[in-house]
């Protein structure tokens, strides 16, 4: 069993990096399509002649073909080319920028966690309750307004109105909290609402019936039971989590002038720094797909249902 | 098999939360905030900036951006300075001590001694040659435009002595003290270059400013430091530090908080969030630029002279003015500087106006059919251009013209053959009339290239006298002719001159020094000086 | 009868408003005081009638003297109807996608698996990006793009129940008597994801009319002056410190659209007795 196990991932290891490569050829071809960023370099118009010789320096007057192939060699080696905006290495870039994401991401994500996780049950235990139905209708209007615009009102109220907190870098504990709150508001109202979904549903089947009517207490039923019937679900959609951070971080490093990925990257395609670009995509696909293999290791821990699902 | 499960199911999750905080914990290193300013009490110890753009290198010949200005000034020297606290524009000797024509296509230069750059090592002539020859030899594709705006007329620069060159030019230069002296041509350290390569030096210049750079991080920020073996008075402030806040609303709330000393890109419509705040001076200035529409007269459309006259007259700039930005921009009455000084600002040639009724008499001349005239614009390039343009367009209608925006994302993505005219600027680099000519409708410049502007043969000619003569009569009346040639010819329409704020807490004098370009900060000895907190 | 009686009020209240954005959208124009890009150089930032604003403005003027009431009739039709084309190109190629697969298995499922896959690691706004650059900012090229974003949800769907469908009985049998493959999908599988469908399509929705503000934050939305909801909220909020009523207003719509079709949606699903896993649709 251990070995078809170790086989089954080593299947998923194959397919990931398959879906790697995918990316790097779309990305590679499809950021070429979108112009030159030399030109995008000089919004007031080039010298003559200068495009040739920045051409020539870059490499860009090979075929996309000749010039994919020496990507692809570099990359084996570790090598991810150099921005042609900053003239330097794009793992410099990348690991000054994502550190700065990560910082606020590793919180976004502990926090949305287990903030949805104990929101969800909260929910599913105490459905009649009046709280519970305000609370509901509340998290399904904060989850309609745009992130920027909860991102701005807060910078507004908590720093220029009642200047209580920072409104941008990430100096200290304080300057942590508008920006992690903003990042992880999402995430946590769709975790919360997964959980209840799953519990509700574990609820509604006659094993769990049966334990209620045998005396033990519902609240004890369901976490014992029901919560960790709905938790494989949820381990399934933490990986969107981080998709869901990386798109906020687009938006929300911008308002709180948080120097990380999402910030760099929009400007590296807007820039048509094809180098950063490339690199970006391709680390972070690499963290979510590595995140969504380990996240498979950790259901089979918590479910060997699935264990054996996987290896028949 | 089930308990097992279980068991495993919470350990699982609670080892993953645990470690999550702990990973959390430890990647957020929470360094000092206080500033350096706040914990010495001496005010002078730190300036702080919020801007909304950064450069992407700190290599001044490299880039001529807006960007780049506001810290090049401050970290390049020059051969020669211009006097920024003066009204009228005078030179003054900077790394050069002196300079002086000695033949037609020669000027010696002799260099200041004992100037050190950051590194400790003692400035040359070898050092000076090496960074202009390199922008002249175009070593680096991004010296092209340094090359062809600043340095286009002149041969090399040779090292004579060890502290006197030669500077060999192509024609005679009347411009040179002019040219020298802007911070895209600053001098950096050849053997620093020489050592790390281009593209290094460009992340960390060295050279003998007052202010070196301590910290650059692209797209993020940039530290400069005081460097105490300054040859010139030594600077305002121990460090610097520019953080790049793009959007207003964070920049504003940054200043308010405290947590800038200054911040800079503040659209007009903004203003009023600082009125009757006594603890920070808003300043704001009318920047040597125009906000123009550059006609393609190769375009069927706005081939004709009579249409683009028509179209320029129907333009009413000061309701633009008025009301996009508060009445703060300056609508163009003329197409020239009063920067210029006054012998070469010509006030009888102060000709446009706003006149319906001759638009419409010379549109009814024009062979205007009821095209669609199309203003291609880039987004989010120029304040308010797409604002503009959509204000403009009504205004037209009431000649009969149709006038259509259409936004790209960038200059490659503007279609020449459909549009008929583009967005575009027209800073003045120096305060001569070819500061702004040269760079911009010059016979072999950017627009005449892409055939938007068609020079005729006698453009030409009288614009090699504007820009090379010895003699300042001559010059004066090519440039008088120049002048009229756009007024028949209309091959672009100046609009106004944007109107842009910084603000600075109180307890810090500063004003836009003078005789600068758009957008540079003054940072060093008498620009700006911290007085309090 | 019996349906509309079993509504809750709040859902019924729902439906009130959403009916009355929809009149308001199909009607924008005859409707609208003025024309969407008309702008009032004179009449700038004026605040809405609620605040001291005059009552030529209900809601206000933007930075050019566009009357914000009519930007908004004419943004809500334009957004709505991107929203709906787009979720139909999205879900119909989902929907294709998912049940191909599911029905024919093998190599073409897993290919549909990697798209899914692909789709769920890239952030979908950076594929966004990377097309609005190519193709440009047309309405056409976004409708298709902010419709296709969640477009993996019913392929994930449909490929499930395909699935679990193919091996009832009926449908063994119409597969081993030589039903064409089309029409075993149109007669016995569609038939089952009916409510399904409806439901994600309704879930979905809020995620579109959000990724087009985001879009129009980062500053690639559609082509101004073209008015949209997301556009006019990305615009608006510079001014949010002096004019805030700009990018208020039509957030206010944005928020009031979404909740109204996510808590029919809710209603719909509990109501048609659909069990799927939701999550949020962000």
């Amino acid at each position: 069993m251990g070995n078809r196990m170790i086989k089954y991932l080593l299947r998923r290891l194959a397919v990931g990096f398959i879906t790697l490569l995918g990316i790097v050829v779309l990305v590679f071809f499809s950021s070429r399509l979108t112009g030159s960023p030399i030109e995008a370099m000089y919004p007031d118009g080039l010298e003559p002649g200068q495009l040739e010789l920045f051409n020539a320096k870059y490499g860009f007057d090979k075929s996309y073909a000749d010039q994919f192939v020496i990507y692809l060699k570099n990359l084996l080696h570790g090598d991810f080319g150099e921005s042609i905006r900053e003239r330097r290495d794009v793992r410099a870039i990348l690991t000054a920028r994502s550190l700065e994401t990560l910082r606020l991401g590793v919180w976004a994500f502990a926090l949305s966690v287990t903030c949805g996780i104990s929101l969800g049950v909260c929910i599913a235990l105490n459905r009649e309750s009046f709280a519970v139905s305000i609370a509901n209708n509340v998290m399904a209007l904060l989850f309609s307004i745009p992130n920027f615009i909860i991102a701005i009102f807060l910078m507004l109220l908590f720093s220029f109105k009642l200047k209580i907190l920072p409104s941008q870098g990430g100096g200290s504990a304080l300057h942590y909290i508008m920006p992690v709150a903003c990042f992880s508001l999402g995430p946590t109202i769709s975790i919360a609402w997964y959980v209840k979904n799953g519990i509700l549903e574990t609820i509604s089947q006659n094993y769990i019936r049966t334990a209620v009517a045998k005396g033990l207490g519902k609240a004890r039923t369901i976490i014992g039971y029901a919560f960790r019937n709905a938790l494989i679900p949820v381990i399934t959609q933490v990986g969107m989590v981080i998709v869901d951070i990386v798109t906020g971080s687009l938006v929300i490093e911008t308002v709180f002038s948080w120097p990380g990925v999402g910030y760099t990257l929009v400007n590296a395609v807007l820039d048509r720094d094809f180098p950063v670009v490339q690199g970006i995509i391709l680390f972070l696909a690499g963290i979510v797909i590595a995140l969504n293999f380990l996240l498979e290791i950790l259901c089979m821990m918590v479910d060997p249902r699935i264990n054996r699902e996987a290896a028949a | 098999m089930k308990k097992f499960g279980r068991i495993c199911s919470n350990r699982v999750i609670d080892r993953v939360i645990v470690s999550m905080a702990i990973l959390a914990a430890l990647l957020t290193v929470f360094p000092q905030t206080v500033s350096a300013a706040e914990r010495s009490g001496d005010p002078s110890a730190e300036l702080r900036i919020g801007v909304q753009t950064l450069p992407d290198t700190l290599d001044a010949n490299a880039s001529v951006s807006n960007a780049g200005i506001q810290v090049y000034y401050n970290i390049y020297d020059t051969l020669i300075t211009r006097d920024s606290s003066s009204k009228t524009l005078a030179f003054k000797p900077g790394l050069a001590l002196e300079w002086k024509q000695t033949g037609e296509f020669t000027w010696e230069i002799k260099l200041r001694p004992n100037v050190k750059f950051h590194d400790g090592s003692t400035m040359t002539a070898e050092d000076v040659a090496y960074s202009l020859n390199r922008v002249i030899a175009e070593e680096d594709p991004a010296y092209v435009t340094a090359h062809s705006y600043l340095l286009a007329n002149f041969r090399e620069f040779e090292v004579v002595a060890p502290l006197t060159l030669a500077a060999h030019t192509f024609k005679n230069e009347p411009l040179f003290e002019h040219l020298l002296s802007d911070p895209n041509a600053g001098v950096t350290s050849k053997n620093y270059v020489k050592k790390v390569g281009i593209d290094k030096a460009a992340l960390a210049p060295i050279t003998t400013a007052p202010y070196k750079v301590a910290v650059f991080e692209p797209g993020q920020k940039v530290e400069l430091e005081r460097f105490d073996d300054y040859w010139g008075a030594p600077a305002p402030f121990a460090k610097v530090s520019f953080t790049l806040i793009p959007e207003i609303a964070s920049r504003i709330t940054a200043i308010m908080t405290g947590e800038m000393d200054m911040i800079t890109n503040i659209p007009p419509d903004q203003d009023k969030v600082f009125e009757g705040n006594d603890k920070i001076t808003l300043i704001g200035t009318v920047f040597p630029m125009y906000h123009i529409y550059c006609f393609v007269t190769s375009n069927p459309v706005t081939d004709n002279a009579k249409l683009r006259r028509a179209l320029d007259l129907a333009i009413d700039r000061q309701a633009i003015t008025d009301s996009l930005w508060e009445g703060k921009a300056e609508p163009a009455v003329a197409y020239q500087f009063k920067n210029y000084g006054d012998t070469l600002y010509f006030p009888d040639k102060e000709d446009i106006e706003y006149n319906l009724e001759e638009a419409k008499k010379l549109l009814a001349e024009s062979d205007y059919n009821g095209e669609s005239v199309q203003i291609y614009n880039v987004s989010n390039y120029y304040t308010y251009a797409d604002l503009a343009a959509q204000a403009v367009i009504d205004m037209w209608k009431k000649i009969g013209v149709k006038g259509e925006l259409v936004e790209v994302d960038s200059y490659t993505a503007i279609d020449r053959k459909k549009a008929g005219i583009r967005t575009w600027s027209n800073p003045l680099y120096y305060n001569d009339p070819m500061g702004v000519i040269e760079r911009h409708w010059s016979p072999k410049g950017e627009a005449a290239n892409q055939k938007e502007f068609l020079p005729t043969e006698e453009y030409v000619r009288q614009f090699e006298i504007a820009r090379y003569s010895p003699n300042s009569q001559e010059r004066v009346k090519a440039l008088r002719w120049m002048l009229d040639y756009f007024r028949s010819e209309t091959p672009f329409i100046y609009l106004y001159k944007p109107y842009e704020s910084l603000a600075v807490r109180r307890g810090i004098d500063y004003q836009i020094p003078f005789n600068l370009r758009a957008h540079t900060l003054g940072l060093r000895s008498g620009e700006i000086k911290a007085s309090g907190r | 009868m019996s349906l509309i009686a079993r509504m809750p009020s709040a859902v019924k209240i729902c439906f009130v408003i959403l009916a009355l954005i929809l009149f308001c959208a199909v009607f924008a124009a005859p409707l609208a005081p003025y024309g969407p890009d008309d702008t009032q150089l004179r009449e700038r930032n004026t605040p809405p009638t609620m605040f001291k604003g005059s009552w030529a403005h209900i809601f206000g003027t933007d930075a050019l003297g566009r009357d914000i009431f009519s930007r908004l009739l004419h943004g809500t039709k334009i957004s709505l109807s991107m929203a709906a084309v787009g979720l139909t190109v999205g879900g119909t190629y989902g929907v294709v996608l998912g049940l191909t697969a599911g029905y024919f298995g093998g190599v073409w499922d897993k290919t549909v698996l990697a798209l899914v896959n692909f789709q769920q690691s890239v952030p979908y706004i950076l594929i966004v990006l990377l097309f609005v650059v190519v193709f440009g900012r047309s309405i056409p090229v976004l409708m298709v793009l902010v419709g296709m974003a969640r477009w993996e949800t019913y392929a994930k769907l449909l490929r499930n129940i395909a699935l679990s469908v193919r091996e009832k009985q009926h449908v063994a049998a119409a597969v081993t008597y030589n039903a064409s493959a089309f029409r075993i999908i149109l007669r016995h599988i569609l038939p089952e994801v009916r409510s399904q469908l409806v439901v994600l399509l309704m879930l979905n929705f809020p995620a579109v009319l959000l990724l087009e503000s985001s879009l129009s934050f980062i500053g690639i939305g559609v082509q101004p002056p073209t008015a949209t909801l997301g556009r006019m909220v990305g615009e608006g909020r510079t001014a949010l410190m002096t004019c805030p009523w700009v990018a208020v207003v039509p957030t206010i719509v944005i928020v009031t659209l979404s909740y109204c079709i996510q808590r029919i949606g809710e209603w719909a699903r509990d109501e048609l007795d659909v069990r799927m896993d939701m999550g949020g649709a962000r």
